[in-house]
């Protein structure tokens, strides 16, 4: 699953630790979505969603 | 010393899950400082378990039965402070360092079988090197898989 992650977090200004912080997860694991090394279980999912304002669908893309 | 090393190497271990020279977040600070907080005091009692025993000395078989007892306690106090620390893992950090779990007890196990193979072949081993040796690969390998995935 590819994401926006990295877009969405530099367009508001935040270090991967300020996003971390906000997600309640580690540095590494907004590393680790943003470099698609790791997909987001659903409840985290909806929380990046909640934290930009947007849908998953708008944050999150399937592969194929 | 050889009884107090592993004790280091475990603190090592565990600690290398949250080094990064790419900065920490607060919440990873907090957890960071929480574990430390909780394993410290317990090697530090490792520590002083050992010295004692020591210092007393390990000669009789009760001396003997007060040191294992006297530094097992501590062990299983860092036992009970990792599965908090595991506790207090994300998503992320839970599924990588379970995963080096699984890895490093397969290690482990390979490390005890060929060990034990030895021993039964006849060949004579240094006990002590032999005794740490599964707790030795287990817990390196535990700590260069975590390490690797959550380094970045």
């Amino acid at each position: 699953v590819r994401n926006q992650l990295k877009e969405l977090r530099s367009a508001q200004g935040w270090s991967q630790g300020t996003l971390a912080d906000q997600l309640e997860v580690s540095r590494q694991t907004v590393n680790a979505l943003e470099t698609g090394r790791f997909d987001p279980s659903l409840p985290l999912a909806f929380r990046i969603s909640r934290l930009f304002g947007l849908p998953i669908e708008q944050i999150f893309f399937d592969d194929a | 010393l050889t009884q107090i090393e592993p004790a280091f190497i475990l603190v090592y271990m565990t600690n290398k899950l949250y080094s990064t020279d790419a900065g920490v977040s607060l919440g990873d600070r907090n957890r960071k400082r929480a574990y430390l907080r909780e394993f410290i005091p317990v090697v530090a009692l490792y520590v002083v378990a050992v010295g004692v025993t020591v210092t007393i000395g390990i000669d009789t078989n009760t001396t003997k039965a007060i040191f294992v007892v006297a530094t097992f306690i501590p062990i299983l106090m860092g036992v009970v402070v990792i599965v908090r620390h595991l506790k207090r893992l994300d998503e992320f950090e839970r599924i990588v360092t379970y995963r080096a779990l699984a890895i490093s007890f397969g290690f482990a196990m390979v490390a005890a079988v060929f060990i034990a193979l030895l021993a039964s072949s006849g060949l004579n081993l240094n006990s002590k090197i032999a005794a740490w040796a599964p707790f030795m690969v287990g817990m390196s390998t535990w700590g260069v898989l975590s390490a690797r995935h959550l380094s970045s």
